[in-house]
């Protein structure tokens, strides 16, 4: 029994981070401070896939919450002011929204089947039994089950994914580049900076 | 304003290549352990973007600008759903793989998933790279 | 076999004794500048002496025959411990000279907003 509470042990711990984390960063005025906090909590929620065994998601978290999230963030701090202008009053009635809506939640859960428990009714279809035993050995031989569920057998949602991530940049694009028929010249045309050192 | 041959820029120069060559190693081994066209794709806009931050804007523009970006994204997708119009036109159904080869339907599902990954990877990599490219030089304005 | 545990486990607990004298150093330190030498020495030293110590774990699991797929294991990790033993001292580099570069000025013993500058008040600059 000593990995089961090792691995509790190794969950209580990061969640309770998360959780501080999550505090500080609703509670801090200084928006650096808080852009920083957040490339944390991203690297910290990959380690919690990690332990949870989805080790892509914890590639992928890790790659674009604690790595490329953080820049833009940083390059989009840059365009504004670094200390959140203060509340005029007191929020109270989005706060109780918010505990509310998490008591409900939480609530919800106490009906949840336990993590990775066999007997739950996801892993009762019988797709279930075919993608793992027949997807390696028999039909597809790719040994990343995660990948020939995603590729092949759900390979349209992928292709849909795809299309969203494109449907994103294109979005960012006519957001930023919107305004060239007052005859300015475009801003991503012209270089102020030569990159920091 | 920035000296050249400062530590940062050095550290950067060395460390580019290898962080490419785990994007593309991540990329073709997403069949055989954890992997694929999304995180490849995001490991290699890293590596651009750190260029960026070291070297400069202007320099990073140089090596692939903003219109060449824009392209590379639609060229993921539409090697993606080619795939599919590719599988339809050799008999099977959209985004079938194992028409890809007769005699063995297991090497066209390899086949399949090997180009529909890189038609991701090169998505993605274009769109963090162009949003990047969007959001980058603007100053406080 | 038994020693290679023991060894794996001395470099484990040692590169986490490290990265806590980092954290206290972090914590207690009065200065920006003393702090990110503390983080930037006592992390990089932590975080390797743990991948060490990861290396040696996996040439605990060398069966009989040989080495098998552990070789690619052992690669990777002394991959990531070159990534780490060149990132993270460039990263602290990086910081302070972000802090020097934009004006923040260190602590000196002189100064007037030294910790002690009471004891050393008659001397001159």
């Amino acid at each position: 029994m000593p990995e089961v509470t090792v691995e509790l042990f190794v969950d209580i711990v990061l969640f309770s981070f998360l959780v501080s984390i999550a505090l500080t960063i609703a509670r801090i005025r200084n928006l650096f401070v808080a852009v920083m906090l957040s490339g944390i909590f991203s690297l910290l929620s990959a380690g919690l896939f990690t332990v949870m065994d989805a080790v892509d998601v914890a590639f992928t978290e890790a790659a674009v919450g604690a790595g490329i999230s953080t820049v833009l963030m940083l390059l989009t701090l840059d365009l504004t002011t670094e200390q959140e202008t203060d509340p005029i009053q007191p929020q109270i009635f989005p706060l109780i929204v918010a505990l509310c809506t998490g008591g409900a939640m939480l609530y919800a859960t106490q009906d949840m089947p336990a993590f990775g428990d066999p007997s739950a009714p996801v892993h009762q279809h019988p797709l279930a039994d075919h993608f793992i035993n027949t997807a390696l050995q028999v039909e597809m031989h790719v040994p990343n089950m995660v990948t020939s569920v995603l590729g092949s057998y759900r390979g349209y949602d992928t292709l849909g994914e795809t299309t969203v991530v494109f449907t994103a940049a294109v979005a960012v694009m006519l957001l930023m580049r919107g305004r060239r028929r007052f005859s300015q010249p475009s801003t991503i045309d012209a270089e102020p900076e030569e990159g920091v050192s | 304003m920035s000296t050249h041959g400062s530590i940062v820029r050095i550290g950067a120069k060395m460390l580019i290549p290898y962080i490419m060559l785990l994007a593309l190693y991540v990329q073709f081994h997403g069949d055989y352990g954890p992997g694929g066209g999304f995180q490849a794709g995001v490991i290699f806009a890293a590596a651009f973007i750190l260029y960026a931050l070291t070297h400069g804007l202007k320099a990073t523009k140089q090596v692939i600008s903003p219109s060449i970006a824009e392209k590379l994204i639609c060229l993921g997708v539409l090697l993606y759903a080619g795939v599919g119009i590719a599988s339809m036109a050799m008999g099977g159904n959209f985004l079938e793989y194992g028409v890809f080869d007769h005699h063995d339907p297991s090497h066209g599902q390899h086949t399949g998933l090997l180009l529909i990954e890189l038609g991701v990877g090169i998505t993605v990599f274009a769109v963090m790279l162009t949003i990047f490219y969007n959001f980058a030089g603007r100053g406080r304005s | 076999m038994i020693v290679l545990h023991v060894i794996s486990g001395v470099l484990l607990v040692l590169g986490s004794f490290f990265s806590l004298i980092g954290a206290v150093g972090l914590l207690r330190l009065p200065d920006f500048y003393a702090r990110s030498h503390a983080v930037g020495v006592a992390d990089t030293m932590g975080a390797g002496l743990i991948m060490v110590g990861l290396m040696v774990h996996t040439l605990t699991l060398i069966d009989s025959v040989g080495l098998h797929g552990e070789v690619m294991v052992l690669i990777k990790l002394a991959a990531v411990l070159t990534f780490l033993l060149v990132t993270s001292p460039i990263s602290g580099h990086a910081v302070t000279r972000a802090a020097w570069r934009s004006g923040l000025m260190p602590v000196l013993a002189d100064a007037p907003n030294a910790p002690d500058a009471t004891a050393e008040g008659g001397q001159d600059a």
